[in-house]
């Protein structure tokens, strides 16, 4: 039962990967990022459960909370990105100077 | 709570920012080729095929029986969490703090400076 658990969280995870390595569009990779974030979740869960412990669930609460503050502050940057390059093109930010 | 905060927060700023944006579909940025995408595609499968043989491959001993009947129940987390785990409790609420500030510092649009007289 935990192995079916600790799949899932690698599918998603995996899914996750292939959409920050693959995709170009920076909204759909920090999308990507809230997936692999997901995936990890799953898997502290399952072995919360699996070990009786609440500490497990107590993490998944912590990881939930950074990663709302991770997605706010994230999408700030895109849009001063997007302010100062009129693009989402991962390709046009390449330089270092504003 | 996950539904709350995912469906409620975040995916609502990915659609502000989205309808914000207001992107045209020729704005949306070159993808990669059909081939890169396919050796990513390869590459990530080959990566959970390892996942999944680590996974099998390990024995895990069987699952604990739970202490209490109301183990994942609110008011059992709610006890650990405000008995033992409290500061990481607190730091987590010092850095939704920061990144409240921080975004919208980040994304205020910068103010345009015109020169007034001084009055002395």
């Amino acid at each position: 039962m935990l192995t079916n658990y600790l799949l899932l969280s690698a599918a998603i995870f995996t899914i996750g990967a292939y959409g920050v390595m693959a995709r170009r569009n920076i909204l759909i990779m920090l999308m990507s990022v809230e997936l692999m974030l997901n995936g990890v979740n799953i898997a502290l869960m399952a072995f919360a459960r699996h070990h009786a412990d609440p500490s497990g669930q107590i993490f998944v609460l912590m990881v939930m909370g950074v990663a709302a503050a991770e997605v706010a502050v994230g999408l700030a940057i895109i849009i001063a990105l997007f302010r100062n390059k009129q693009s989402v093109d991962t390709g046009d930010f390449v330089e270092l100077k504003g | 709570m996950h539904l709350m905060v995912y469906s409620g927060a975040i995916m609502v700023l990915f659609l502000f920012v989205i309808m914000l944006l207001n992107l045209r579909p020729e704005e949306y940025g070159k993808e990669l080729g059909v081939g890169t995408k396919n050796c990513i595609a390869l590459l990530s499968l080959a990566f959970f095929v390892l996942f999944g043989a680590l996974i099998g491959g390990i024995a895990f001993s069987p699952a604990k029986d739970l202490p209490n009947s109301d183990f994942g129940s609110t008011a059992f987390i709610g006890k650990v969490m405000f008995g033992s785990y409290v500061l990481p409790f607190e730091l987590l609420s010092l850095l939704i703090i920061v990144a409240i500030i921080g975004a919208v510092l980040l994304a205020k649009k910068a103010e345009k400076k015109e020169s007034k007289p001084h009055a002395h």
